[in-house]
């Protein structure tokens, strides 16, 4: 694999944007997905969204169909099936193709990361037939299959309401909606997979056990790059510092989207633009003035946001 | 090992696992083979998700314990799916495309079936 100008890590609505944004600035960019298609969260969420302000509402799947595009046709080469394990000296990147191990070294590295879910430890967790939040908006919504037909949701926020919405317009029953904060001990009861999770004193004949424990930033790659880090609750705890342009602490490392704090796919979106620049600025692709008037272009998607500031924190892994 | 017992529960299908309509991006109608049994899927599509669609639930057994695991987190982190495929071990399941004529197994323990009553 011939070393790009810029190399982008993951291929959610973050990712593309950058790979695109850095693309069309005459940049070579290579875009690594660890999955068979890129697009993240986009293949997996079924409310149509705009990845910019004001933009049409779209389906997320159409969205990602219609960013792969926009990218091949800005001359990103989109490698899927290409897991990055690793991030060593001089920025070179360990990618996992079939049984081989590769290595490259691009001038900038743009994680997009994104996020993982939480999980929560109660009794039986680990019952065949629990699943992560995410892990039932991908069977549901881009896998198509529904794993059983009576559900609990342990934990609550936003993410709770989305699966119960998805798996209830799938066919499913929500038979309980259960936040371990609230009622106190939850636990789930089976053998050969779930048969029924206790709530208090209740005890319910369920199937199926999703949990909906909140995400956190993906920042293995930064944390092993040594970016600074800094904990925030709000971001999804532990977060690489960045600046507007998702500069990290680490030269020629930029981040963006939920990688860099939990924002959602429009937010990321607009973060990947910019951090697609910033990362080909890195090869005198870009000036100056126009990594300002790319910043108050997007400003308005960014308003909102909250990030962990490079320099306010202490080295915490050092 | 007594959970092994429990394992025969996967092709009882008493838990309502159902196919939602076609995805995208997956071939034909396909079959493959799991623990012996013929099981519909589509070609490319998740190992995890065909074997869920048809009931399975317990994809491996724990090496120390004999406890039973099935997909957790479908995005390759969590190696709770590891299964069989074609006599190799520790393939995970939701990260494996299907393959027409893919032969799998429950794996138990570290190596899959000849090893059953060794590990603990």
């Amino acid at each position: 694999m011939m070393a790009p100008e810029v190399a982008v890590v993951g291929g959610g609505p973050a990712g593309l944007s950058a790979a695109i944004a850095a693309a069309q600035t005459g940049a070579s960019v290579t875009l690594l997905e660890e999955r068979p298609v890129a697009g993240g969260r986009l293949r997996y969420r079924s409310t149509p969204l705009a990845l910019r302000p004001g933009g049409q509402f779209q389906a997320p799947a159409e969205l990602a169909d219609r960013a792969i595009d926009e990218a091949r046709d800005a001359g990103v080469r989109i490698v899927t099936d290409a897991p990055v394990w690793g991030i060593f000296a001089d920025l070179r990147l360990g990618i996992a193709r079939g049984e081989r191990a590769e290595l490259i070294a691009p001038r900038a590295v743009v994680l997009a990361t994104g996020s993982t879910d939480l999980p929560l430890a109660f009794p039986g967790w680990t019952t065949p037939g629990v699943f992560s939040g995410r892990a039932v908006l991908m069977l549901v919504n881009q896998h198509r299959v529904l794993p059983g037909r009576r559900w609990a949701i342990v934990g609550g926020g936003v993410e709770r309401e989305r699966i119960a919405a998805d798996l209830r317009r799938a066919g499913a029953d929500v038979v309980v909606m259960a936040d371990p904060g609230e009622v106190g001990a939850v636990a789930v009861f089976g053998s050969g997979g779930v048969e029924a999770i206790a709530v208090g004193d209740a005890r319910v004949a369920v199937d199926c056990v999703a949990v909906a424990a909140g995400r956190q930033p993906d920042a293995g790659l930064a944390t092993m790059a040594d970016c600074e880090l800094g904990y925030d609750p709000e971001l999804g705890g532990w977060a690489p510092a960045c600046d507007a342009w998702g500069r990290t602490s680490v030269d020629r490392i930029v981040i963006c989207g939920d990688a860099a704090g939990i924002c959602g796919p429009t937010v990321a979106a607009a973060e990947g633009r910019l951090a697609g620049l910033a990362a080909a600025a890195f090869s005198g692709r870009v000036e100056r003035d126009a990594l300002d008037a790319a910043l108050a272009t997007e400003s308005a998607a960014l308003v909102n946001r909250k990030r962990v500031a490079v320099g306010s924190y202490a080295q915490p892994y050092r | 090992m007594a959970n092994d017992r429990d394992i025969t529960m996967n092709s009882a299908d008493g838990h309502g696992a159902s196919r939602l309509g076609e995805q995208d991006a997956v071939g034909g109608e396909t079959t493959i083979v799991f623990d012996g049994r013929s099981i519909n899927a589509r070609d490319g599509e998740s190992l995890a998700a065909a074997l869920l669609a048809s009931g399975v639930r317990v994809f491996r057994t724990m090496l120390m314990t004999g406890d039973q695991r099935g997909p957790f987190c479908m995005v390759g982190r969590c190696t709770d799916c590891l299964v069989v495929v074609d006599g190799v071990p520790n393939a995970r399941a939701c990260m494996t495309p299907v393959r027409a004529g893919m032969r799998v197994e429950t794996q138990r323990g570290l190596s899959g079936p000849a090893v059953v009553g060794e590990g603990a």
